[in-house]
């Protein structure tokens, strides 16, 4: 095996602190290798999925669950422990760092997959509201779940929907429902940790596995290489991608699926080529706890996200439950790092610097942290004094925020931070250059990867799941074999372009708000507060960001 | 058993319609079939049938295509070769890939419709209403034939959904071709999935001269290639058991299937190989009703026509004549007859019971 893969294989495993900025995407060669494939043990399976995170344990999932693809021999391959999932209790007063937002349209696909059901509601916070603006002119944008229309269909969705039909016995209509099953407006989105999710999953596939669906979960387990058998010594089933593991079998598969993450080594094997860029940021993740009784936005602001576009990238505060939050913090990698060593003190008063104070008093705040993390200066009380300062200029320097009701409601302060919950993660856009060869299909991350300002790369990642499972559901139905490039190309030119067309967007809005130029400031803000003010297009925006923008259904 | 010696001197030739293209690739690796030592190929489980003594004994014999089942290594790798660019996905035959899966869903559609699924068992009573069960074999326990199999792209999926299906093709490049194919599927061996498939080298009237009975008899594309349509539809009629369906599909004589088939197709495009298609022999829908009714003694339950949409890249089906078929029919169900079979377009017939076939058969 090439020590290339072996590489793509180890980096392809979560490493948040890795500083290997964007490799070059060369194709890593995977020769036929025909002197191993004899020594090892070789099974035959249906679908092969690589990689045990959201996406591939969900499509396992949605695989079991329909009747017709449950007759199908399935395996799921994830270098990390995933029956460890299955024993999670978290304490109430515990949150993981890495938290989701879930659109209402992954929601619906999680219910219909059976994996909601199994989730502890206590741990799912209802996000109502959004306010995102903008740090360094103020301009402000409100989003509200009451404001979406729901039943209009849009120009977006003109642009946005494929043309795929939807088969009979797929129920994917938008699930309006709560989490108790309640009919009512439904929220913008759900946030829960990506643990719990990950929980509802192991139960379900265990459940599965115990009602007889052939479904193979080889956890702690590596792929080490994959290759396809070709010329004169090639089995019947030559042009199948043959997996090697590194528990010594080898899985030959009719269909293999990337669901491997953002350096997937199926992507490498199918030898396509992967678009994009690294920003130079980092986000930062962290579990809050906050004091609701100092946010001046109704309701002490529950269930409101709280995001503001800074020079160096956006923060964003993400509503749990009992007075936690998840922090989003997109920055510099050298801020990054400092505020992982902070002092949690000086770690909450910078959070809540980053809110409220002017992107000049932020560059002071940064320079003051000291080689190994420590403050400079006191943070605390330079923040009081500058706020105190900033509150009596703000109203004749800002550019007002529209209409919106709340006027400029201020976020929660932030009290604390839960210990050892700050972690960088590398920030990156990255989109293949397709999505499907034969017999390989990617989804997920593998297949694009998103700067997380929007919270929609899992949402992406789900709404793929959602789409391969249906078009593997229409092939088994009509005979055809399921890896064939004929069976996958309905889930390409469904699902290419509205991951492009998100990836696009988020990306121009990363841009845009990554600097600090007079002239973009000015745009920009005036975008914001125009968008504020037209009524269709924030509907349309909101929608989009939901998922509530569907295939179009042909009868 | 009927020599496969006489085939040439049969009324019906039935191949598939790129059998002219292959045969004209093949003919010098042909004419080494007997300069190299013979060997065993092992095809395919339903290989040692009787077919393959009876070739074996014909191997001295002057007709080369009899030396079907001795074959040496190179021939081997070619008929791989061939099978392989047959069954490419964005190789020649691109078209007739994408049409598969409509028309197994008109397949299973008219089966429905007919009661040859629920008649074997092979759907729940709860699906009785649905036009698409769920059910990952619902073509278990039905014995389908396929006349003029080609590479077995319709023969493949059929057997995929359970059926136990005899492949023909008259043409030997086609037969081991689809064979070849057929090996990499192992759904397809007949041990891991209820569905078993068989190809023959052989034409419809050996078949029939053997006794053999079909609950469901398919012939696609097949009909304007043949030499003597009528009796072609004759020996297909045999083929059926009684009560059982036989589905077909042509193209009609129109302008516009001109304009579709062999200007655009073969000449514009280039989506088919140029001489693919005769259209001299094109048969139109009312004729094609009357040939079935009369000759193969089947009553025409169904017709529908069937298109290629350039905005989606699919064939989709059109409007049938009974208003069925729309339902999950693309912008061209929009169309209704006579322009919805105004070029290819599929027909459902049904065989009466024994007693009936008796009491007409005088006619
Ligand atoms: C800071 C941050 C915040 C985010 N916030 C949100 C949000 O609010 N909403 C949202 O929708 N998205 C969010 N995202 C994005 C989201 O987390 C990802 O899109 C999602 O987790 C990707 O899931 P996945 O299953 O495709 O890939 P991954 O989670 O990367 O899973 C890939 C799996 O493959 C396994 N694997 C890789 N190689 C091998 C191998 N060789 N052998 C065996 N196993 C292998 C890995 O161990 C891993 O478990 C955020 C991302 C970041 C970085």
């Amino acid at each position: 095996m090439s020590s290339l893969l072996a590489r793509a294989v180890r980096t392809g495993i979560r490493n948040p602190l890795s500083s290997r900025l964007h490799q070059p995407m060369a194709a890593i060669r995977f020769q036929s290798t025909e002197a191993k494939a004899a020594a090892t043990a070789t099974e035959e399976y249906d679908v092969v999925i690589v990689g045990g995170g959201i996406a591939g344990s969900a499509l396992a999932c949605a695989l079991a669950s329909n009747k017709a693809s449950s007759t199908l021999k399935i395996a799921l391959i994830e270098a990390f422990d995933l029956s460890n999932h299955i024993k999670w209790s978290p304490r109430p007063d515990q949150y993981s760092n890495r938290v989701s937002s879930l659109t209402p349209k992954s929601v619906a696909f999680l219910k219909k997959i059976g994996v909601w059901s199994e989730l502890d509601s206590s741990r799912v916070a209802a996000c109502e509201g959004m306010q995102v603006w903008d740090g360094v002119s103020g301009a402000r944008i409100t989003f509200d779940a009451a404001d979406v229309d729901g039943i209009q269909s849009s120009f977006l969705h003109q642009v946005f929907s494929g043309n795929i039909p939807t088969p009979p016995g797929v129920n994917s209509s938008t699930n309006q429902e709560n989490l108790d099953g309640n009919k009512e407006a439904s929220p913008l989105a759900w946030m829960t940790e990506n643990l719990h999710v990950q929980y509802g999953l192991q139960k379900q596939l265990v459940g599965h596995q115990a009602r007889g669906v052939k479904l193979d979960i080889f956890e702690k387990t590596k792929v080490q290489g994959i290759t396809t058998e070709q010329g004169e010594s090639a089995q019947p089933q030559g042009d199948w991608p043959a997996v090697q593991l590194d528990n010594g079998k080898t899985l030959v598969t009719r269909l293999l699926v990337g669901a491997d993450g953002v350096n997937s080594p199926v992507r490498s094997f199918a030898k396509i080529e992967s678009l994009g860029w690294d920003y130079s940021q980092f986000g930062l993740v962290g579990t809050l706890q906050i004091d609701p009784s100092t946010s001046t936005a109704p309701g002490q602001g529950k269930g409101i996200a709280w995001q503001r576009f800074l020079p160096t990238g956006p923060i964003a505060m993400l509503p749990l439950n009992n007075g936690y939050a998840s922090l989003v913090w997109s920055t510099t990698p050298k801020i990054a790092q400092d505020l992982k060593k902070l002092p949690a003190r000086d770690f909450c008063a910078l959070v809540n610097a980053a809110f409220s104070a002017s992107p000049a008093e932020l560059e002071y705040l940064y320079k003051n942290i000291g080689p190994n993390g420590e403050p400079l200066v006191d943070f605390q009380k330079e923040i009081e004094w500058r706020t105190s300062v900033h509150d009596q200029e703000a109203s004749q320097t800002m550019i007002r925020g529209g209409s919106s009701s709340q006027g400029d409601a201020k976020p929660p302060r932030v009290v604390d931070v839960q210990e050892n919950s700050r972690a960088p993660f590398p920030l990156r856009m990255r989109n293949s250059s397709s999505y499907v060869e034969d017999r390989v299909v990617l989804v997920g991350d593998a297949a694009h990867t998103v700067h997380p300002l929007a919270g929609q790369g899992l949402n992406q990642g789900l709404a793929d799941v959602e789409c391969l499972a249906r078009v593997i559901e229409t092939s088994l139905l009509s005979g055809s074999d399921i890896g064939n490039i004929h069976s996958l190309t309905p889930y390409s030119s469904e699902r290419f372009l509205p991951n492009l067309a998100m990836l696009g967007t988020v990306d121009k809005l990363s841009k845009l708000y990554n600097t600090d130029f007079g002239p973009v400031v000015w745009a920009r803000s005036l975008g914001l507060t125009a968008v504020d003010k037209m009524g269709p297009i924030k509907n349309e925006i909101m929608r989009f960001a939901m998922g509530l923008e569907e295939p179009s259904k042909r009868s | 058993m009927a020599s496969i010696g006489r085939i040439t001197t049969r009324i019906t030739r039935i191949s598939s319609p790129h059998h002219v293209l292959r045969r004209s690739i093949l003919q010098p690796a042909t004419a080494r079939f007997l300069t190299t030592t013979p060997r065993t190929f092992h095809s395919h489980n339903s290989f040692n049938d009787t077919t393959a003594a009876n070739n074996n004994n014909n191997n001295n014999n002057n007709n080369k295509e009899d030396a079907i089942y001795t074959v040496n290594k190179e021939e081997i790798a070619k008929f791989a070769a061939m099978s392989d660019e047959w069954w490419a996905p964005q190789g020649p035959f691109k078209m007739l890939h994408l049409m598969n899966p409509p028309r197994i869903r008109y397949i299973r559609n008219r089966l429905q419709a007919s009661g040859a699924l629920s008649k074997n068992g092979a759907f729940g009573a709860e699906s009785g209403k649905e036009e698409f069960s769920v059910g990952r074999f619902p073509l278990q326990g039905l014995s389908i034939l396929d006349v003029g199999c080609g590479g077995g792209l319709l023969a493949e999926a059929l057997a995929r959904l359970g059926a136990k299906v005899t492949g023909l093709d008259a043409s030997i490049e086609n037969i081991q071709m689809a064979r070849i194919h057929a090996k990499k599927d192992p759904l397809l061996n007949g041990v891991s999935a209820p569905g078993s498939l068989e190809y023959r080298h052989q034409t419809a009237e050996q078949l029939l001269e053997q006794g053999q009975q079909f609950d469901v008899v398919c012939s696609m594309e097949v009909i304007e290639h043949v030499e003597n349509p009528a009796g072609f539809l004759k020996v297909l009629g045999q083929l059926i058991k009684p009560e059982g369906d036989l589905i077909l599909s042509t193209i009609s004589r129109t302008p516009l299937s001109y304009f579709l088939t062999i200007f655009a197709a073969e000449h514009v495009m280039r989506m088919v190989p140029v001489g693919t298609h005769h259209w001299s022999k094109y048969i139109n829908p009312d004729e094609l009703h009357k040939g079935v009714e009369e000759l193969s003694k089947c009553e025409v339950l169904n017709i529908q026509g069937i298109g290629f949409n350039p905005l989606s890249g699919q064939w989709e089906l059109t409007r049938s004549r009974d208003g069925s078929g729309s339902a999950e029919a693309g912008l061209l169900g929009l169309l209704g007859p006579p322009l919805a079979e105004a070029s290819n377009y599929f027909l459902a017939a049904k065989k009466p019971a024994a007693a009936t076939v008796a009491a007409d058969g005088s006619s």
